[in-house]
């Protein structure tokens, strides 16, 4: 190696050596940058509040297995109730004796893989020329009852066969309707891993048992002052339409006079500012 | 481990669905480590496929995917202090925008993988193309969610590159005001200080920053850098 190659070489080497040193520095220089949070998923939900209606009950003295008109008021009555609900905007409304199979069947148990709340009944009373029940509206998680109430209906049958009227049952349907309010939606103003307080209560007519879901608002606050700085750094930048993402499927567990407290059965967490629409 | 390797590499071959299994074993082979960057190479080079026939529901579950590897990577470079697992994060959160080009992730990811490799270059030179590329995904992600704190954070982070110390005021004053990044927000205040020669007022912002107490590296920065600042006014 000649002199002027190991000076060659003797300057590459400090050249290296310095700037590694110098890119060390650079590295530790700037405070360390947290990683982004922990992302929630995106739900896809259905908006309406889902009702799935199961064959009636009866609780009597008669052998229902040998009584055929009995048969016939247990699976007439709920198919009546259906067609009513079916034709009123509230409820998105499942026929529940045909959805799933054995032990995916849907019954009450596991009604909450299929839908909302569940209308359940017993027959109370067959004879010839009346036909009385008790209807109820449940909560699919919880089993909460929201609405009960019971109708006796003059009923047209003929043979072994069961018609109950349906103008009684049509009045019947548009009272269970009413027993879930519709409200819009509501503000999450305190939030703890999966339970959320709302700022709506019973001055909203919210119930226990009702159900929603929650969009991701949280986090986000417009302060102008931040607004002016961001545009300052970034320059203009082309504005984004975005949608509302779903994070979560909340019920109600309790409510007092201004204020309502829901649990999150779906979905990671909810946060503060969190938007909550009801179904 | 090598037969994992090849399974994976078989599948991801197979595209479109094998980009799936493919990227799903990914995630669950911690065996062959080594060879992560060639198979993020390999998926994202599928995703260039013209035949690709997705339906919007399959291209949304696609993107999530690419965005979990993107925060992966970025995980990864973040701990071992690497530039070449930002690299694969940049590609991967690339990718995941050409399906979802309203990514708020995926904008946000891009953004704070920009900001790390211009953090790797200590003369403007060389992190201008960086910081712009930063600006502009951070800047997105800010719009698509309009007032999410988050970029707010990593944007007066590039504020403070860049020098711009009263915009880096502004946007951590609200964060602080929110009670949001607490601890990350006190350690960029103490840094902005500790540049300025405002000894005592760093000091101040590390002890804060040290009792938000996170992020962890957040914290140990606040109290190594609390003790640099004691031990200098020790000396003057």
């Amino acid at each position: 190696m000649t002199q002027q190659d190991f000076t060659r070489f003797r300057r590459l080497a400090l050249a290296a050596l310095a700037s590694t040193s110098f890119l060390g520095c650079a590295i530790r220089f700037y405070p360390p940058t947290p990683l982004p949070e922990p992302r929630r998923d995106r739900l896809v939900v259905h908006p309406e509040f889902r009702v799935g209606v199961l064959r009636f009950g009866y609780d009597g003295d008669r052998d229902v297995a040998r009584d055929a008109a009995l048969v016939a008021a247990q699976r007439s009555v709920p198919a009546v109730l259906l067609e009513e609900l079916a034709r009123g905007e509230r409820f998105s409304v499942f026929e529940g004796n045909n959805l799933g199979e054995d032990e995916n069947a849907f019954t009450a148990e596991n009604a909450h893989r299929f839908v909302d709340a569940y209308i359940s009944g017993t027959i109370l009373a067959e004879s010839r020329n009346d036909l009385c029940f008790e209807a109820r509206l449940t909560n699919a998680h919880t089993h909460e009852v929201l609405f009960v109430s019971s109708l006796c209906v003059p009923d047209r049958s003929s043979g072994t066969g069961s018609s109950p009227a349906p103008g009684p049952i049509r009045g019947f349907a548009h009272r269970l309707e009413d027993a879930v309010p519709m409200i819009d939606k509501a503000n999450v103003i305190a939030a703890e891993d999966r339970l959320l307080t709302l700022d709506v209560g019973h001055d909203r007519q919210v119930q226990r048992g009702m159900v929603g879901f929650l969009t991701a608002t949280g986090g986000v606050v417009i302060d102008p002052t931040a607004e002016e700085a961001v545009e300052e750094l970034t320059g203009k930048l082309p504005q984004f339409t975005t949608d509302l993402t779903v994070v979560g499927e909340f019920y109600v567990i309790d409510v007092s006079s201004e204020k309502s407290v829901a649990y999150l059965y779906s979905g990671d967490y909810a946060r503060l500012g969190d938007t909550a629409f009801f179904k | 481990m090598m037969a994992n390797f090849q399974k994976i590499q078989r599948s991801l071959h197979l595209h479109p669905l094998g980009l799936m299994l493919g990227a799903t074993l990914l995630s669950g082979a911690p065996a062959c480590r080594g060879d992560r960057g060639d198979l993020a190479i390999l998926a994202i080079g599928a995703q260039n496929d013209p035949c690709r026939r997705m339906t919007p529901e399959g291209e949304r579950r696609e993107a999530k995917i690419l965005v979990e590897h993107g925060r992966f990577y970025l995980d990864r470079a973040h701990q071992q202090r690497r530039r070449s697992g930002l690299i694969f994060a940049s590609q991967c959160f690339r990718s995941a925008l050409s399906i979802t080009p309203q990514s708020y992730d995926a904008h946000l990811g891009l953004g704070i993988t920009h900001l790390e490799l211009a953090k790797h270059y200590s003369s403007p030179r060389l992190w201008r193309k960086d910081i712009t590329l930063a600006k502009r995904f951070l800047g997105n992600a800010y719009r698509i969610r309009r007032g999410d704190l988050e970029p707010i954070y990593f944007l007066a982070e590039v504020a403070v590159i860049e020098r711009k110390h009263d915009i880096a005021v502004t946007l951590l004053d609200t964060l602080v005001k929110q009670g949001a990044f607490l601890g990350p927000a006190h350690v960029l205040f103490g840094f902005i200080c500790e540049r300025e020669g405002r000894l005592d007022e760093a000091s101040l912002h590390y002890e804060h920053a040290a009792l938000a107490g996170i992020p962890e590296r957040s914290a140990v920065y606040a109290v190594e850098h609390g003790f640099d600042i004691t031990e200098r006014r020790g000396a003057r």
